[in-house]
């Protein structure tokens, strides 16, 4: 079978009702299905984790449309190397491991072609979806630009304290999740969060977000 | 436990809440008597706080595996090369240009020539040049090495143009009219030498030598057709005893036939299908033998 992603395919009636079923299932058993040929338990372990895995993405490299895209590519790849999933890991761990490595190709590649990429801004259209009847505008604006220093704040940090501060912060991993993940001892996981919250709190205090100064 | 403020490591999990109870009242014991370590821990929780307001947008869901061919084909790629100088289009003018440079050298190819004059309007290719109408009525004199000039051609047997343009029309009226004059000639030496008075008796012998010529003709015809009647004799006979034969021997099969149906042993689909073609087939058969 030659897959491929199309966002928002169309399912039928059935397919909800196999959607059901699936919703029930773990992940491995999901995975089992998926390898026994069953596309439909593939879609649902996509549709578990393709926000978590977008998020990553997102705050790793700080892009949205290049974030879509290693989300497509990460479920790709993972399709194309089940056969090479033995279960010794969470699922979730493979497929974070997936995502961390396309993200830093995708650093790497930015290196070597610099263009000056600047963190998705604020959007009108964001703006008008986002905030709710209760919130005025000028917080809505306010946690924009809190959005938008926080990207560039973690833009500053070195790939390997991005990554342990994403996914600590964001995935709530522990010390030793991360450090399976990336390959590294628990120790060095410790450090590089300690040493990439006092360069976020830095370059936050730099941007006029000082932490506790200001209410979002 | 005790706690420093160089272990870093002990603060960090302290901050994410990831250690024990002994631990976590170690830490707080030093941060309560020590300033620095405090603001550290104070500021690290506010930049944990700051970093859970950054959400990514919520533009993504609905991706799908899909088989190949449940997906729609896919839309070849747009490749964009570096433009070709023979696939540059051509201004109007250079088109106009290379059209009419095309036409004139397939014009000089087929040596295109076109003439207006008093003769009309005339269009001709090919490479043979029209020849001078004295050159084209050269004819070899017999016993002559060298070609003759025949005389002109009459206006009537070459009409105008068409003399320059057919030579070979010049040559053969000229034939013609050399032909002519030599049988011109040779009737006029005939008749020459028959001139005089002819003496009877030779009259007289020519009435006889035809009425033999005659009779012996006449003669030769009644023998010829005799040949013929005895030929068409000999063939019909011949034909009427082939059709006998063949028509004994056919009703000599059908008998034979017939006798082993009447035996009681039934015909089989096959031996009736050739009785029957036997039946239908023999006046055929018969009008074939000849």
């Amino acid at each position: 079978m030659s897959p491929g992603f199309v966002p928002g395919a169309a399912s039928g009636e059935d397919l909800l009702q196999d959607a059901a079923v699936l919703v029930g299932l773990t992940d491995e058993e999901l995975v089992a299905r998926s390898m026994g040929g069953d596309p439909e338990s593939f879609n649902q372990l996509i549709k578990r984790w393709e926000r978590p895995i977008y998020a990553l993405a997102y705050r790793t490299i700080g892009r949205e449309d290049d974030a879509r895209d290693v989300v497509q590519e990460t479920f790709l790849r993972a399709f194309r190397g089940l056969g090479g999933f033995r279960g010794q890991a969470k699922f979730s761990s493979w497929l974070y491991r997936i995502t961390l490595n396309l993200c830093r190709d995708w650093i790497r590649r930015q290196r070597r072609a610099p263009v000056v990429l600047t963190p998705d801004g604020v959007d009108l259209v964001d703006l008008a979806g986002e905030a709710d009847g209760a919130e005025r505008a000028d917080e809505a604006v306010a946690r924009q630009d809190v959005r938008r220093a926080v990207a560039l704040a973690m833009r500053a940090l070195p790939e390997e304290q991005r990554a342990a501060i994403v996914l600590k912060e964001y995935h709530d991993l522990t010390f030793q999740e991360i450090a399976d993940l990336l390959g590294c001892p628990l120790s060095t996981v410790k450090t590089r969060l300690y040493q990439g919250l006092t360069v976020l709190r830095k370059e936050l205090e730099r941007s006029g977000i000082q932490s506790g100064t200001r209410t979002v | 436990m005790s706690f420093s403020c160089t272990d870093k490591d002990t603060l960090v999990a302290y901050v994410y809440g990831d250690c024990d109870a002994d631990t976590r009242g170690a830490v707080e014991a030093h941060l309560a008597t020590c300033p620095a370590c405090a603001d550290e821990v104070g500021g690290f929780g506010m930049v944990r706080k700051t970093l859970s307001e950054w959400r990514p947008p919520e533009r993504v869901g609905g991706l799908r595996l899909v088989r190949e061919d449940e997906s729609e084909a896919p839309t070849p790629a747009r490749v964009l090369r570096p433009a070709r100088w023979w696939q540059a289009p051509l201004p109007a003018l250079a088109k106009v240009a290379a059209a009419i440079l095309l036409f004139a050298g397939g014009a000089a190819l087929a040596n295109l020539e076109v003439r207006y004059d008093k003769d009309g309007f005339l269009v001709r290719t090919g490479w043979q040049k029209p020849v001078p109408a004295a050159t084209q009525s050269a004819v070899r004199q017999p016993g002559t090495l060298e070609p003759q000039a025949a005389p002109a051609p009459t206006p009537a047997s070459v009409p105008g143009s068409a003399a320059a343009e057919s030579p070979w029309r010049v040559e053969l009226a000229s034939l013609e009219r050399q032909l002519r004059d030599e049988f011109r000639q040779q009737l006029a030496s005939v008749r020459t030498a028959s001139a005089g008075p002819a003496p009877a008796n030779v009259a007289a012998g020519a009435d006889v030598d035809e009425s033999q010529l005659m009779t012996r003709v006449r003669a030769m015809i009644d023998d010829s057709y005799r040949r013929q009647q005895v030929e068409m004799a000999l063939r019909i006979n011949q034909v009427e005893g082939d059709f006998q034969t063949q028509r004994k021997a056919d009703m000599a099969r059908l008998q034979q036939v017939v006798n082993g149906s009447l035996d009681g042993q039934p015909l089989s689909p096959l031996q009736q299908r050739n009785m029957m073609n036997v039946i239908r087939l023999n006046p055929v058969s018969m009008k074939m033998k000849k």
